[in-house]
């Protein structure tokens, strides 16, 4: 819930799986956690969700990741680059480890009950705090979608609907998530500076105060980056000085 | 020197080096006479009338016979401690008379079978000292032989003076040798049969410990005279003895080696052999050749199987060609007196081959056994991990939990049909062989679950199929499993309302075929094309493991699209 008061609940759900009755627990239990008012899709196949999803945004994603005959982890790489969060719901627990490494907001074993189910749908929320465990993002490459390990990564820059990442070399890519999405994947190596900006502590050169009362980063390689007043105190404090 | 390694040695060469050959003298020409009277042993007696013989053309055929000879006991033979003596060898009862003077009895002369007492084939007679100074002397023999039984080429062998401790010891290192290879025949022999005995399964130690005890009595045959010595009457019954026992040792041989190496036209090759070694029994008129020529030509026929053993890399083939082509090259030595002491070595040397041989099969056999008991380990805990599949289990333990809020009917139908599955599992995962029967009521269980799950119609549907025949467990449980992930599975979103499975059983010749059909999915028809799955790896691998496992090599697998189904052919025996 917001100061406001509004319904924050995630809105527009799809679910990705095979099984028909597994699917119908999910359709029924989401339904009743995201109340009423929400709209919850089911498709059985990626190749339809895919469809689905080129037409109508969606908040969530829950994605079964022993989709017949495919590799589960070529899946996610897809879903997590879309805009909307991912939960994977996987009869296999060994692979959760691994499908936070791409960014997904909760892993749910299957079987699972109402409660636990619950429990994803709020990690999903940015208060819901930092994942350490990230450590690549989808990017889209040519026609393509990429894993880039975020160790390569020096800093994220909101650029309208998408997100530049800046990597190492010089490389930039685009993500489809917002800053915001991103802030909550991110480990704490990675701080928001500024309303358009995610800056990678350990590439941090100094703290300069500019001309206008401003303040800006400079990084290991020049590049400076404005940092929004209401952040300067939380930045200081975290630099250390 | 330590005493172990002194009396090994010492021992050794005792054995291995001949003995000395003693001085003896034979006396001759001999001169022979039918005439039967008592003063032809005088020394004085005039034999010019008498007709002269080599000793060995004697024959006394039903007449009692006198042989006469004059000699000369040189100074070098003569000594106060060590005493003369007649050493007489053959197949005839003699009395030696010397000067003149009767020599020990042996048996006793008669002119008819009856009146005579046949005498030892080997004997030696002492010379009272006062008779042998240095000098002229006569011998005087009164032989009759109504006892042979056959008309020998030789008669009478030798007759030799010289001094009497020596002349006994005669054929004594033989005696030696053959006891000596008698005892590790027996033993071996004996240690052969109780391999055989504590294992049945190997009928190759059989035929090696009757080989060895064959084989020792052979020799106790060939070597009675020197060891025990008999009366001549029984030299035809030896012969005959040793014959037939080096018969029945080539025999033997031959047909433990094509035991110990099967290979094709075994039957034939040994009746062929054994045929063209008995060919020497009617061939050879002397006794000797006889048995020597045999077994030489079945060392031969044995040298070349094992060669072809060889040649073919049978297990323990390398041994046995060279123990069989040593103890041929030993025996090649003195090819027709292999019966004295060559033949015994060969075939010692023969038998420590094969036994190394066999020492080396028994460990590669105990490997196999452990690897065969490893693998049939693993594949019952593949099986076992199979109800524990997360795929599987979590999956139906969603619907069950989804079951018992929304359709509890359903969900007890469901949990009866899945605890069935799981138990039939880890029935059937420890056993080689399960009828048929039981693994399609696994595999009905199974579409049972999936069916409500993914609520798709399944079945599976069998024609001709003999439940009662026996089939390794799992293998169609798997083939219904990769048939539901992978190819009946929904491809698209319109799935369909059944899918029918068929398992069908034909004939193949002498074995028979299962045919499992499963009907593929639209889009997994596109993309499939005829390769298999690579998801399918793990299954098959456990299809082929357990048909190894049962079947050795007698058995084909092959999987294959055909139109829109898939296709799996299973040929077992």
């Amino acid at each position: 819930m917001t100061k406001d008061g509004g319904d924050m609940r995630p809105k527009r759900a799809l679910i990705v799986e095979d099984e028909a009755v597994v699917a119908r627990r999910l359709i029924r239990l989401l339904g009743k956690i995201l109340g009423p008012g929400a709209r919850v899709e089911h498709r059985r196949t990626f190749e339809a969700a895919r469809v689905y999803l080129e037409r109508h945004p969606i908040d969530l994603l829950f994605l079964d990741l022993d989709l017949e005959g495919l590799d589960g982890f070529d899946l996610l790489t897809e879903a997590t680059a879309g805009t909307f969060d991912t939960v994977v719901v996987s009869a296999r627990h060994d692979r959760a480890l691994e499908a936070f490494e791409h960014g997904v907001a909760d892993f749910v074993p299957k079987p699972y009950s109402e409660q636990r189910l619950a429990q994803a749908v709020a990690r999903t929320k940015p208060e819901a705090g930092r994942r350490e465990r990230l450590q690549y993002l989808s990017v889209r490459v040519g026609s393509r979608l990429r894993p880039v390990p975020i160790d390569r990564i020096l800093l994220l820059q909101g650029a309208g609907d998408y997100v530049e990442l800046h990597c190492d070399g010089g490389e930039t890519h685009l993500h489809s998530k917002t800053l915001a999405g991103l802030e909550v994947l991110l480990p704490p190596t990675f701080v928001r500076v500024h309303r358009s900006f995610i800056v990678r502590l350990d590439r941090v050169e100094a703290l300069e105060s500019a001309p206008g009362s401003r303040y800006r980063l400079i990084l290991r390689g020049g590049r400076e980056v404005p940092v929004s007043r209401g952040r300067v105190q939380a930045l200081r404090e975290i630099l250390g000085r | 020197m330590k005493l172990v390694p002194r009396l090994l040695v010492v021992t050794a060469l005792g054995l291995l080096l001949p003995a000395a050959a003693p001085a003896q003298l034979f006396p001759g020409p001999w001169k022979v006479s039918t005439v039967d009277r008592p003063e032809q042993a005088d020394p004085g007696f005039d034999d010019s009338g008498w007709r002269e013989t080599p000793l060995h053309a004697v024959d006394p055929d039903g007449d009692i016979l006198w042989l006469r000879a004059r000699f000369d006991v040189p100074t070098s033979l003569v000594s106060p401690s060590r005493p003369l003596g007649v050493r007489f060898a053959g197949l005839a009862t003699c009395e030696v008379h010397w000067d003149g003077v009767a020599l020990e009895r042996f048996g006793r002369v008669g002119a008819t079978a009856a009146d005579e007492v046949p005498g030892p084939v080997v004997w030696t007679a002492a010379v009272p000292e006062r008779l042998t100074a240095p000098g002229s002397h006569v011998l005087a023999l009164r032989c009759s032989a109504h006892h042979r039984g056959f008309r020998p080429a030789i008669g009478l062998w030798s007759l030799a003076v010289g001094e009497y401790g020596a002349l006994t010891r005669i054929g004594s290192d033989v005696s030696r040798t053959a006891l000596v290879s008698l005892s590790a025949m027996v033993i071996i022999g004996l240690y052969c049969l109780f391999l055989f005995l504590a294992d049945r399964r190997d009928r190759s130690f059989l035929l090696l410990g009757l080989l060895c005890l064959t084989a020792g009595a052979l020799l106790v045959a060939e070597s009675w005279r020197s060891v025990v010595g008999y009366t001549y009457d029984w030299h035809l019954a030896r012969l005959v003895t040793v014959t037939a026992l080096s018969w029945l040792v080539a025999f033997e041989l031959l047909v433990f080696l094509a035991e110990r190496f099967p290979m094709s036209h075994r039957r034939l090759w040994v009746g062929l052999s054994v045929l063209v070694a008995t060919g020497p029994i009617f061939y050879y008129r002397a006794w000797d050749p006889k048995s020597a020529v045999l077994l030489l030509i079945a060392f031969a026929s044995a040298l070349l199987w094992t060669a072809r053993a060889l040649h073919r890399r049978l297990p323990g083939s390398l041994l046995a060609t060279t123990g069989t082509a040593l103890a041929f090259g030993i025996l090649l030595i003195e090819p027709l007196q292999i019966l004295d002491q060559l033949f015994y070595v060969a075939l010692d040397l023969l038998l420590v081959f094969l036994l190394a041989a066999h020492a080396l099969q028994v460990r590669s056999t105990r490997r196999e056994r452990a690897e065969a008991l490893v693998r049939s380990t693993r594949l019952e805990a593949q099986l076992l991990k199979r109800s524990l599949q997360p795929h599987f289990l979590m999956n139906s333990l969603t619907a069950l939990a989804e079951w018992f809020e929304e359709e509890p009917a359903v969900a007890a139908e469901m949990l009866e049909a899945l605890s069935e599955e799981l138990r039939l599992l880890g029935e059937i995962a420890d056993r080689p062989l399960i009828p048929v029967a039981d693994e399609l009521r696994l595999c009905r269980a199974h579409l049972q679950v999936m069916s409500r799950r993914k609520g798709v119609g399944y079945r599976l549907t069998e024609d001709e199929v003999d439940g009662s025949a026996r089939i390794p467990p799992a293998i169609l449980h798997t083939l219904v499993e990769n048939a539901i992930t992978h190819h009946a599975g929904p491809a698209s979103e319109e799935s369909p309302v059944t899918v029918e499975m068929r398992l069908v059983q034909e004939r193949a010749g002498p074995r028979r075929r299962l045919v499992f059909e499963a009907p593929l999915g639209e889009a997994r028809g596109r993309e499939a094309g005829n390769a298999q799955p690579r998801r399918d790896g793990t299954g098959l691998r456990y299809i082929q493991a357990r048909l190894q496992e049962a079947y050795g090599k007698d058995w084909d697998f092959r999987s294959r699209r055909e139109g829109s189904v898939w296709r799996t052919e299973i040929t077992l025996p």
